[in-house]
């Protein structure tokens, strides 16, 4: 599981390399200058919950499958957040 | 919402982005800017090598996230949905099958496995069973692993390196994999009574922990196959069979027999040159054998030759029963004008033998789905077996599947092939596996 773990650890960062070559990039009032490590690092975590995620419900075989597809939401998400929060901020704003 | 169309001609200073304060642009242009366009700021005439290098920037965003798209749909398919499980699995299974040993991504992502040995009774003696197994608990979802239990045809196959590649690998792909083999298929026989051995092992693999009990098929191979159709018809087992699997099978002994006698196969309406492999002319001697009288039976085995199957001097055929030396004839293929009248001289014994180990006379009580594979210059059973099983299936609308292959001798993946075959045959093959891996997907 080791191995695996790894594995998923590398393609998370693969997968915010992938977010960040796409401009996928956090707003730099969330991450600061640093956004891009954070989408990297963000990657990397996402992957490794992603892949025991996977192999505790689906069995070790799906694993990184899981971890893919969980990698991929979460490097959006975090590029999408501000962008909601933003929306969601000017709503409460217009309903006060 | 399009965030691509502005970052591809304004995203020069995107690196410096991070420094800007933090004033959210309260815009739909929020996204753009967040990724370094700021809006309202023309768009300055490029060079056209300066608009080639934008366009080209512009390419490699949308492949980043076409790739990220990939992974996104890729991964749900592969990991949510029961179908894409079964592709998954089938994907890391296929190589294993076909390089005959177990590839690093499979070891590697694959379960842990176990192997142990175990016996049961049957109505054909002790049925020894290698059992396949991962150590792990099976998973949540789907909640219960598959079974299958594997007839490597006659012959003592335990040990064959292929056999064994290819138990481990099933097995480290999730499933539960039950190998069997009785005494009759060790001593290159057939008996009806085998039925028996594997209608127990599927009921004994239906209760070893973990398997999910309607999520048991049957791989059978060779003449294995074909006493294995005749098991998935036993009322104790056919309504609750997920799958059964014949490889190289026959469909109807006594059409075999004529097959062996004329040393041909009717190819679409034309007879076409046909000799067998030693091997299914010593089984299907043994099988006849059995049922002639202590002199005849042993006049005939004493005939078994290990390269051309069947020979016996001038002598001993004169020894012969008439029925006897009918079975002798057609299984050497020495009177190939006489098929008819040696077949009809068979005795009642070996009519109601060919009978009772024909998948074609219990084929309307089979209620599983059965998948087919040939390969089509089979020496070991004629191909044109598995497209009269075909045939049949198609007509009494029984859910099946079959697919004749070019990369196999017999049910071995033959060596040096090119490229071609193996992605076309590969393709088939991996389709007929990821059906065969649904029930525990």
């Amino acid at each position: 599981m080791l191995a695996l773990s790894f594995i998923w650890l590398l393609l998370g960062v693969f997968i915010g390399a992938l977010a960040l070559g796409a401009r996928l990039r956090p707003l730099p009032a969330y991450l600061g200058r640093y956004g891009w490590a954070a989408m990297l690092g963000i990657g990397a975590l996402a992957g490794l919950i992603g892949g025991w995620l996977g192999t505790i419900l689906y069995g070790r075989f799906f694993g990184t499958a899981c971890a893919a597809w969980i990698a991929v939401l979460s490097v959006t998400l975090v590029f999408f957040s501000p962008w909601a929060l933003n929306r969601m901020q000017r709503w409460r704003a217009s309903a006060k | 919402m399009d965030i691509g169309g502005t970052v591809e001609i304004h995203d020069g200073n995107d690196g410096n982005a991070g420094e800007t304060p933090a004033q959210l642009p309260d815009t739909p242009n929020s996204m753009a800017a967040g990724m370094g366009q700021q809006p309202g700021i023309p768009i300055p005439k490029q060079s056209g090598r300066g608009q080639w290098r934008q366009l080209a920037r512009g390419g490699r965003i949308w492949l980043c996230r076409a790739l990220l798209a990939l992974l996104l749909v890729g991964g749900i398919f592969f990991s949510l949905v029961p179908e894409g499980r079964a592709a998954a699995r089938a994907a890391l299974l296929l190589p294993a099958l076909i390089t005959q040993s177990e590839p690093a991504p499979l070891v590697l992502a694959g379960d842990p496995i176990h192997h142990t040995q175990a016996t049961i009774n049957s109505r054909d003696g002790t049925v020894y069973l290698d059992i396949y197994a991962p150590t792990t608990a099976p998973p949540p979802i789907p909640g219960a692993r598959e079974g299958v239990v594997v007839i490597s045809g006659v012959g003592d196959n335990r040990q064959v390196p292929q056999l064994v590649n290819l138990l481990q690998a099933m097995a480290r792909s999730g499933l539960v994999v039950m190998a069997l083999t009785t005494q009759t298929l060790m001593d290159y026989d057939l008996a009806p009574a085998t039925s028996d051995a594997i209608v127990q092992a599927v009921l004994a693999l239906r209760h070893y922990p973990g398997v999910g009990p309607s999520r048991v098929g049957i791989l059978g191979f060779s003449a294995g196959g074909s006493v294995a159709c005749i098991a998935a018809a036993d009322p104790r087992i056919r309504d609750s069979l997920a799958f059964i699997t014949l490889f190289g099978s026959y469909y109807d002994a006594r059409t075999l027999l004529r097959d062996f006698g004329r040393r041909a196969q009717d190819v679409d309406g034309q007879l076409v040159h046909w000799t067998p492999n030693a091997v299914p002319v010593q089984v299907l001697t043994n099988a006849i054998a059995d049922t002639l009288p202590n002199g005849d039976g042993d006049i005939l085995r004493g005939g078994i030759n290990t390269t051309t199957g069947l020979s016996l001097s001038p002598l001993d055929q004169a020894q012969l029963s008439p029925p006897a030396l009918a079975a002798y004839h057609l299984l050497v293929g020495d009177e190939p004008q006489q098929v008819e009248a040696n077949l009809a001289a068979l005795s009642p014994a070996m009519q109601t033998l060919l009978v009772n180990l024909s998948p074609s006379s219990v084929i309307t009580q089979v209620h599983a789905p059965i998948y087919l594979l040939h390969d089509r210059n089979d020496v070991f059973v004629p191909f044109t077996q598995s497209r009269a099983f075909d045939a049949a299936l198609t007509t009494l609308g029984h859910q099946h599947r079959y697919a004749e292959f070019s990369i196999f001798q017999h049910v071995e993946v033959r060596t040096g092939l090119g490229i071609g075959p193996l992605l076309r045959d590969g393709v088939t093959l991996y389709l007929l596996l990821t059906d065969m891996l649904q029930p525990g997907s």
